[in-house]
């Protein structure tokens, strides 16, 4: 049985196919369009899966749709009935969308694919239903708790449910406007950060600040229940109008206005980011303490944009919510493409579900590769100086060795990564052991903001020698302390002080003997690699550490800021070409940038890429 | 002009009879969760238009339990898309959903 799923028309548009509940393929729109977030209906995307199933539309026994525009309707008419008079940006803005596009998905589909599958008809599945569904059927769980948190679907935000064998129930839920990841959308914005894209810049500030505003906000933005249940004081958000997050009353209550986009960002900021996490760890902790209860589950399997805060994930573990947490690597909507697949294959459809040691998300390598012979034909083609590398030992020894001498190494290779976390098959490395890595890649390579840190990609075995968790985190979504022998003394308040808020500085200070790393509170988001799940990836960082004796590489996103992750190797070697990196990987070949002509770059390519 | 005289009319009507259509936030409960299955968003009526809601709603409802639990087939969307398939503006729309009241 081939199932297609899609998920478009809000961000991350992305679609997934699978044979018989095997996942064959999975991948967002941006990586092809080059549009980050593109929320179009993802045809490119829709038709890679179908050259990786080797089948075209007609083939296709289900096509199932993520979300209930049907809904979604209904809640945004709800809304206008609320809003009353003020309801003209909603009126304008949105519904247009809603009525032009997403009620006719359908029609979008069958005007490029001409028909629907066999079938020649769409099925429909809830939004946090298709959450919940991505979350537990890949997880390596018979049974579990089941916890969904995002902004918004059609009307719910938050869910929990369990899942057992080949079905999920969901229990309870939490419904719009109340909603968890809106509040931190909203202070993501009230911050001067873009929703969606910076809302991790924001977790990233958050160890910067003090969450001196945790009780103001308790008192006044957000009523949190023992159960981690909770409403929101509608007076301080505007997002149900459309325009903005927040209004002026969000103002009065911090002292001054919200941030401009790129301007400095001063300790309130720090500190608001610092405060609104600390309330989203509370909120998540009591939401996955509730869920445990309620289903009498020992495992927790979670989805839904909030699900990406590797933070909160990371207190989970630490705190002792839960012993065994599986979160779905593109928790975000473009997760949800496979969840609803997922769901028709065994709620609907009723086919039988088999659980094995490992997760079935095969390491979320889910998108496109290139062969030897086409990364080949594309350097012959355009004359790119290379060395061919027959012996892949060989080269991960090189590459080994050029990182470690302080080079940044652009890593493509094999397929591309499903969700936003790059994992070894699209990554930009360097040496964590370097003092100064994380602002030379931030502001050089990344040209992002200086205090964002960078992850760590481990072997698997050295975890426990590094950080202070022993549980793997194959898809970089816990977040773990390095361990008190391997810190540095570090007073980030002091040098915040010493420093005038200048945060540079403060980053370029060892916090540990992996510094680069290492973030300002010592935490670290960890990719734990396997040798069975990426060989290639593991070798080289095997190799890495045979020189250096530190089993660990900087891992972050083959991409500059506002880029899409790269997808094919042309993505790659404009990238490469157009940032300060110092070798690029394809595959079998090495590419040194000292050996490289002139790129003939004739737009200005930072006005390709909206900043995010 | 991207607003209408339908769409003036509906605001019309809500302004001068709506709010409360969100929860009311009630910090007496200890609980603020709601059992998924009555969660099909029966909310207060308010109005005229907001009865007009709630009978849409049990359609959808009814809709939903003839249907293979929480996927539904086509049959609302076709229904839909056949009305709307010739239609582009916002009028019909607003009409469309009328209709489906």
């Amino acid at each position: 049985m081939i199932i297609l799923g899609i998920s478009a028309l809000y961000h991350d548009s992305a679609a997934a196919i699978i044979i018989n509940g095997d996942i064959i393929a999975a991948a967002q729109e941006e990586r092809f369009t080059r549009k980050k977030h593109d929320n179009n209906l993802p045809i490119n995307a829709i038709k890679y899966c179908f050259e990786a199933a080797n089948i075209s539309m007609i083939d296709v026994d289900e096509v199932v749709y993520y979300d209930n525009s049907l809904l979604t309707l209904d809640r945004f008419m709800s809304n206008v009935s609320e809003l009353g008079n003020e309801a003209d940006f909603l009126l304008e803005t949105k519904y247009k969308g809603l009525i032009k596009s997403r009620l006719s998905i359908d029609k979008l589909i069958r005007n490029e694919f001409a028909v629907i599958g066999k079938k020649d008809t769409l099925s429909v599945c809830e939004h946090h239903i298709s959450h919940a569904a991505s979350a537990f059927y890949p997880s390596p769980y018979e049974s579990a708790a089941i916890l969904t948190i995002d902004g918004v679907g059609e009307w719910a935000t938050t869910t929990i449910g369990i899942g057992h064998g080949n079905k999920i129930e969901i229990l309870k839920e939490i419904d719009y406007p109340h909603s968890l990841g809106l509040l931190y959308s909203a202070f993501t914005s009230f911050c001067g950060f873009k929703v969606n894209s910076g809302d991790y810049k924001f977790m990233g500030l958050a160890p910067y600040g003090e969450p001196v505003y945790y009780d103001l906000l308790k008192e006044n933005v957000i009523d949190i229940k023992q159960d981690g249940s909770y409403r929101l004081n509608m007076e301080f958000f505007e997002f149900h109008k459309g325009s903005h997050m927040t209004g002026r009353k969000m103002e009065e209550l911090f002292g001054g206005p919200a941030r401009e986009i790129e301007s400095k960002i001063t300790k309130r900021e720090m500190d608001i980011a610092a405060s609104v996490q600390k309330i989203t760890e509370e909120v998540v902790a009591g939401l996955a303490r509730y869920a445990l209860e309620l289903t009498k589950e020992k495992n927790l399997v979670m989805a839904g944009g909030v699900a990406l805060n590797c933070v909160a994930n990371g207190k989970l573990i630490k705190n002792g919510v839960v012993r065994n947490l599986w979160v779905q690597p593109a928790a975000g909507d473009a997760g949800g493409a496979l969840g609803c697949a997922l769901y028709s294959y065994y709620q609907i459809n009723n086919n039988s579900r088999k659980v094995g040691v490992k997760d079935s998300q095969k390491g979320s390598y889910l998108g496109p590769e290139y062969s030897s012979e086409e990364i080949g034909e594309f350097l012959k083609k355009n004359n790119y100086t290379s060395q061919f590398y027959d012996d892949k030992k060989e080269l991960f020894r090189d590459v080994a060795g050029e990182i470690s001498k302080g080079k940044v190494v652009g890593w493509f290779n094999g397929r591309m990564e499903f969700g936003p976390r790059a994992l070894g098959n699209r990554s930009i490395l360097g040496n964590p052991m370097d003092t100064e890595m994380q602002s030379k890649l931030n502001l050089k390579i990344k040209y992002r903001e200086s205090f964002r840190p960078f992850a760590p990609s481990i072997l698997k075995e050295k975890y426990s020698e590094y950080f202070e968790c022993n549980i793997e985190s194959p898809y970089m979504l816990l977040c773990e302390n390095v361990v008190e022998s391997r810190r540095l003394p570090f007073n980030r308040e002091e040098l915040m002080k010493t420093h005038q808020g200048d945060m540079l500085p403060v980053v370029n200070t060892a916090r540990s003997d992996v510094p680069a790393i290492t973030h300002v509170d010592y935490s670290a988001r960890i990719q734990t690699v396997s040798e069975d799940t990426n060989p290639d990836y593991y070798h080289l960082i095997k190799e890495f550490e045979k020189i250096t004796g530190c089993p660990i590489l900087i891992n972050t996103s083959f991409n500059v800021r506002g880029e899409p992750i790269v997808c094919s190797p042309e993505d790659a070697y404009k990238c490469f070409m157009r940032t300060e990196m110092d070798i690029l990987v394809l595959g079998n070949y090495v590419l040194k940038k000292t050996e490289q002509r002139k790129f003939d770059d004739i737009d200005d390519w930072r006005k390709e890429y909206v900043l995010d | 002009m991207f607003l209408t005289k339908e769409i003036e009319n509906i605001k019309n009507k809500v302004t001068n009879n709506s709010k409360n259509v969100f929860p009311i936030i009630d910090k007496s409960t200890n609980s603020y969760y709601i059992n998924y299955s009555d969660s099909i968003h029966q909310k207060e009526s308010c109005c005229e238009y907001c009865s007009d809601f709630l009978e849409f709603k049990k359609e959808l409802i009814e809709l939903w339990s003839e249907s293979d639990n929480k996927i539904f087939y086509n049959d609302v969307l076709s229904s839909i898309m056949q009305v709307r398939d010739d239609e582009e503006s916002i009028i019909e729309a607003i009409q469309l959903y009328n209709y489906m009241m």
